[in-house]
């Protein structure tokens, strides 16, 4: 398997199935669906695809599963949820029994699963992204020092897979910070002053949607105010192009032959 | 003359291989150490790519976080995900060949322990894992880190990661410490004086007396939890023990290799007058036997204290100080003395070295489990638990009613069989109390491998020093 561009996804956005403009995936698993397939439960998909239905379509449809890096959300107001406990931390945002896995998929119905779900699977109806508004939710807001504890990857996995993609909160940990980037997530953090508006905001569910403007670096409440944010240029640029930093780097690879060589001469036992 | 400089400053400046105008740097890696839990992703991005590993004679593999620690694992992993990633792990190594050491093996261990012990941790080098507490290779006065999926992706392909300096923070301990105090209550102390983001942004350098007096083994447990202070990285400066330590390992250099290396390995201490952007002083005199009460390593208090009221927390942390002790299963006032414990896990990459494990067994001599109590010792790699048997350790836990188990995580994560039951309560030699750990619902209370020892032996949290007492 390999990267696939792609240039346009389908989505469930409103209610509505929608197109939406993707960055890059990531192929994992192949499905070959053919002409008029049923709707693949495995899958997710509750509605065949929209390139399927008729039967003017080929046989060769195909759907792709994996994961990748999209625009982060522009100019247009999604649903926060808000969670204002502090140090909230990689075992919580995903426990690890579900770190066995050796894909990157898959992981959002297990996001905060002991938070989320009883001992025996059932939803716990208080917890915040049990509640309705919340179920669509596309931003965190989240008390200070978020994503505190391991390194694990799986933790920005997790949000990504349930469909969050901005965390908002006053402080990160670094690596969770760093990992979020990886994987299209955009982690924006704000003075406790705005947080708290955005808290508010996020608490109104449906009602109080935040825009997250990457380009600007700008979240906008749902009164209008505007709180701008700091991200590190080579950070956002990545982010907003969706680029692979390994191709980036292997384009460098003169400066590390020639890094290895100066080495080997300076600190030989390495 | 350049402008003096910190041992941080230095290792970083001889690793940089670009650097972008935003500041943005390659840095070039020495070590990459890799487990079985955060690299599967990473290997098949490279087979999905093309891409071959760049540097495997740097890359060491290791499968520690998932394997069973009971007898016959190398013939068999009943849990079909943990065998799965273990499989996936032996053939990773195999097809891009990169340095290996499978569950069979004698040296196989915690990836933290095995690196320094085969040798392949030096001082001066840049080390990554796809693990957080990779901090612990910092004893060596090497700049170690831990780095996600993506990065250890990145690492493979390219020997190199894409960063952006930290700032500098100076973690001194001064004069010595008292008798029963460890380098993890010195560890535990810091955390809970800066709090879990207080070096957020940071790499920490620790010094001052105290630190200087710590074994090697000691300045790993140090370092190890600079993670849970929020550092990227914590640092020793490496002098006469270091060196002391590294010779002879496997992976160490040899003759002149090891002449050239002694002499630049001398070179790395932080200049007179070098800036720090953040100090934090304390006396070791003043740090006491410490234990965590609630569900985040900054929730530490001297063993002589009470469970704190959550009402006496500023702002967040009331509700979180509450959530804590709901969880824990405490009441505000209540003596720390006072709590029961059910489980007692000595182990982990914090505390699961030889000298650890000397420690607890000279507590435990003679002595006996609690009734009711189960304890469990878990060696961080398979020499430490060749040596500890050769030593006649492994007979005083066994004596004393402990399991003596196989090298790995083991209890201190949970992914393998060893965990708590919920509600169970467990004083850990580990490294973290987050809810849900050590298994779902488990209470877990951070401590040095003694202080372990000790609530082993009476059932409940104890002050160390009174068990000293009566061996004196
Ligand atoms: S012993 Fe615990 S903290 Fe250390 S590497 Fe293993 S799981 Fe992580």
């Amino acid at each position: 398997m390999g990267d696939v561009f792609l240039f346009f996804g389908v989505f469930q956005h409103e209610g509505r199935r929608a197109h939406r403009i993707f960055g890059y995936l990531r192929v994992e698993e192949r499905r070959i669906l053919g002409r008029n397939p049923q709707p693949d439960p495995l899958i997710g998909l509750p509605w065949p695809h929209p390139h399927t239905e008729g039967d003017h379509w080929p046989d060769n449809n195909t759907v792709y599963i994996g994961w990748g890096a999209t625009f982060a959300p522009a100019h247009e107001a999604f649903i926060a949820a808000p969670m204002p406990l502090v140090n909230i931390d990689t075992d919580m945002i995903i426990p690890k029994q579900f770190l066995k896995t050796i894909k990157r998929t898959g992981l959002g119905v297990n996001l905060f699963d002991e938070m989320r779900y009883t001992p025996d699977g059932q939803e716990i109806p208080d917890f915040v992204l049990n509640r309705p508004p919340y179920r669509q939710a596309q931003i965190l807001v989240a008390g200070d020092n978020f994503g505190c504890g391991s390194s694990r990857e799986h933790a920005p996995w997790a949000l990504l897979d349930f469909g969050i993609r901005c965390v908002i909160s006053t402080s990160f940990a670094d690596i969770f910070y760093n990992n979020c980037f990886k994987n299209g997530i955009l982690p924006v953090v704000l003075p406790p002053e705005a947080v708290d508006v955005l808290m508010k905001d996020a608490e109104k569910g449906a009602n109080a949607r935040i825009t997250v403007d990457l380009a600007a670096q700008t979240v906008t409440a749902s009164d209008g105010r505007v709180f701008a944010f700091e991200v590190d240029p080579f950070k956002k640029h990545c982010l907003l192009n969706g680029l692979d930093d390994i191709g980036l780097t292997l384009e460098k690879a003169a400066a590390i032959d020639t890094f290895e060589t100066r080495a080997a001469q300076s600190r030989p036992w390495i | 003359m350049t402008a003096p400089r910190t041992l941080y400053d230095k290792i970083w400046d001889d690793h940089v291989v670009d650097q972008s105008l935003d500041g943005t740097c390659l840095l070039y890696i020495d070590r990459h150490l890799v487990h079985e839990v955060t690299s599967p992703q990473a290997f098949e991005g490279l087979r999905m790519t093309g891409r071959k590993v760049r540097c495997p004679e740097k890359t060491i593999a290791v499968p520690d976080h998932n394997v069973p620690t009971t007898a016959g694992r190398e013939t068999r992993i009943d849990n079909e995900e943990s065998r799965i990633q273990v499989e996936a792990l032996d053939r990773n190594a195999r097809d891009f060949g990169i340095n290996y050491y499978p569950v069979s093996d004698i040296r196989q261990g915690i990836v933290h322990i095995i690196g320094p012990e085969q040798g392949w941790t030096l001082p001066g080098m840049t080390i990554v894992c796809g693990d957080s507490h990779t901090a612990t290779h910092g004893a060596f006065g090497a700049l170690a880190h831990g780095i996600g999926t993506s990065e250890v992706e990145h690492v493979l392909a390219t020997q190199t990661l894409i960063q952006k300096k930290s700032r500098n923070m100076k973690v001194e301990i001064t004069g010595s410490l008292r008798p029963g105090v460890t380098a993890k209550d010195i560890t535990l102390s810091v955390i809970g004086a800066t709090g879990t983001a207080g070096g957020t942004g940071h790499v920490i350098e620790y010094c001052g007396q105290a630190i200087r007096e710590l074994s090697m083994e000691g300045r790993m447990t140090v370092c190890n939890m600079a993670i849970e202070g929020g550092a990227r990285a914590g640092l020793i400066a490496p002098d006469e023990k270091t060196f002391e330590y590294v010779k002879g390992r496997p992976h160490a250099p040899k003759g002149a290799a090891w002449e050239a290396a002694l002499a630049w390995w001398k070179t790395l201490y932080t200049d007179e007058g070098a800036h720090f952007d953040k100090v934090v002083t304390i006396r070791a005199e003043d740090i006491a036997p410490v234990v965590t009460w609630g569900t985040s390593p900054e929730d530490v208090l001297p063993i002589t204290a009470t469970v704190p009221d959550p009402a006496s927390f500023a702002g967040g942390k009331a509700g979180a100080a509450q959530r804590s002790l709901d969880y824990m299963g405490l009441t505000p006032g209540q003596k720390l003395t006072d709590i029961k414990v059910d489980a007692v896990f000595i182990g982990s990459c914090t505390n699961g070295r030889i000298e650890d494990l000397r420690a607890a067994a000279a507590i435990l001599k003679g002595r006996k489990l609690a009734p009711g109590v189960r304890g469990m010792v878990v060696p961080g790699s398979g020499l430490v638990r060749l040596q500890a048997e050769e030593e006649g350790l492994a007979q005083i836990f066994v004596d004393a009613g402990f399991e003596w188990r196989l090298a790995g995580c083991s209890m201190c994560l949970g992914m393998n069989p060893d965990q708590l039951a919920p509600g169970e309560r467990c004083a850990a030699t580990s490294n973290r109390n987050f809810e849900g750990r050590m298994g779902r619902g488990g209470r877990t209370h951070l401590m040095s491998p003694v202080m372990a020892a000790a609530a082993a032996i009476t059932g409940h949290l104890t002050d160390v020093r009174e068990l000293m007492g009566e061996m004196a």
